[in-house]
């Protein structure tokens, strides 16, 4: 899994501590997401996205996948 | 100028003093300039008051008893449990999702070993390869359990996560 996480936070110029303060986590939860090696809860994605002002795909990303949607072909 | 606490008996005053200092101390020593959780308080205090008692125990019976022993030990260990979460933690989660997890899959992890040891210990034992007595079988079940515990959750707290890499995801499930 890869996160954009650092990314969103250094737009909003926020801190890991300042992150994990508004999510409610502890800041070592935020480092191990931002490194894509925790698994977080549908809930604590939501309010990451949330505190970041994105979308929970905007934010994480699955191997295999890219941050751009599916593009959808409608056939007549 | 007169002041509320002036009507309240000199010991009471004494006793708000301390805490007055202690909470200052600590307030002062903590990296985030945070207030103190009423938890950690509560374990200070508590460690505290253990301590006294273990000390005027031991004082009293003259070292003869183990009770003081026990009660200056575990006073020391809240003592030193609420002054380090404070500074650690300050304000902040001292546990959240991710710390929960690894804990419960650390004890779960503990609980297995621990099964193995002792299914292994029944099995020397049966076999008479090893004869221990019951109380030193019970205290090497203890040692393994606890120290596992601590091993595994130290080892997951490292890793980051309980899975192998973070998020697994199994093709089989993928939409076609």
């Amino acid at each position: 899994m890869q996160t954009r996480m650092k990314e969103y936070r250094a737009r909003l110029s926020l801190t890991q501590e300042d992150l994990a303060r508004k999510v409610g986590v502890r800041r070592e939860t935020i480092v191990f997401l931002e490194q894509g090696k925790y698994n977080p809860s549908l809930r604590l994605a939501h309010d990451v996205a949330v505190a970041l002002g994105a979308k929970i795909d905007d934010i994480f990303i699955f191997d295999g996948e890219t941050s751009e949607p599916d593009r959808v072909v409608l056939i007549d | 100028m007169f002041h509320r606490e002036d009507r309240l008996p000199s010991k009471i005053q004494f006793l708000l003093e301390i805490d007055n200092i202690i909470y200052h101390v600590l307030e002062k020593h903590n990296k985030f300039g945070d207030t103190m959780k009423t938890r950690n308080l509560y374990r200070i205090i508590i460690g505290m008051l253990l301590t006294l008692a273990g000390a005027l125990t031991i004082v009293l019976t003259q070292g003869d008893s183990i009770a003081g022993s026990i009660l200056l030990i575990a006073g020391i260990v809240f003592l030193i449990t609420g002054i380090i979460r404070h500074r650690r933690y300050g304000d902040d989660p001292e546990s959240d999702e991710r710390s929960k997890r690894i804990g419960a899959y650390g004890l779960s992890y503990s609980w297995f070993t621990g099964l193995l040891f002792m299914t292994v210990l029944y099995w020397l034992d049966y076999s008479g390869i090893v004869r221990l007595e019951t109380q030193a079988a019970l205290a090497l079940s203890i040692i393994v359990l606890a120290f596992s515990a601590v091993i595994y959750q130290t080892y997951l707290f490292r890793k980051g996560d309980v899975d192998e890499d973070g998020i697994r995801r199994d093709d089989q499930c993928r939409p076609e």
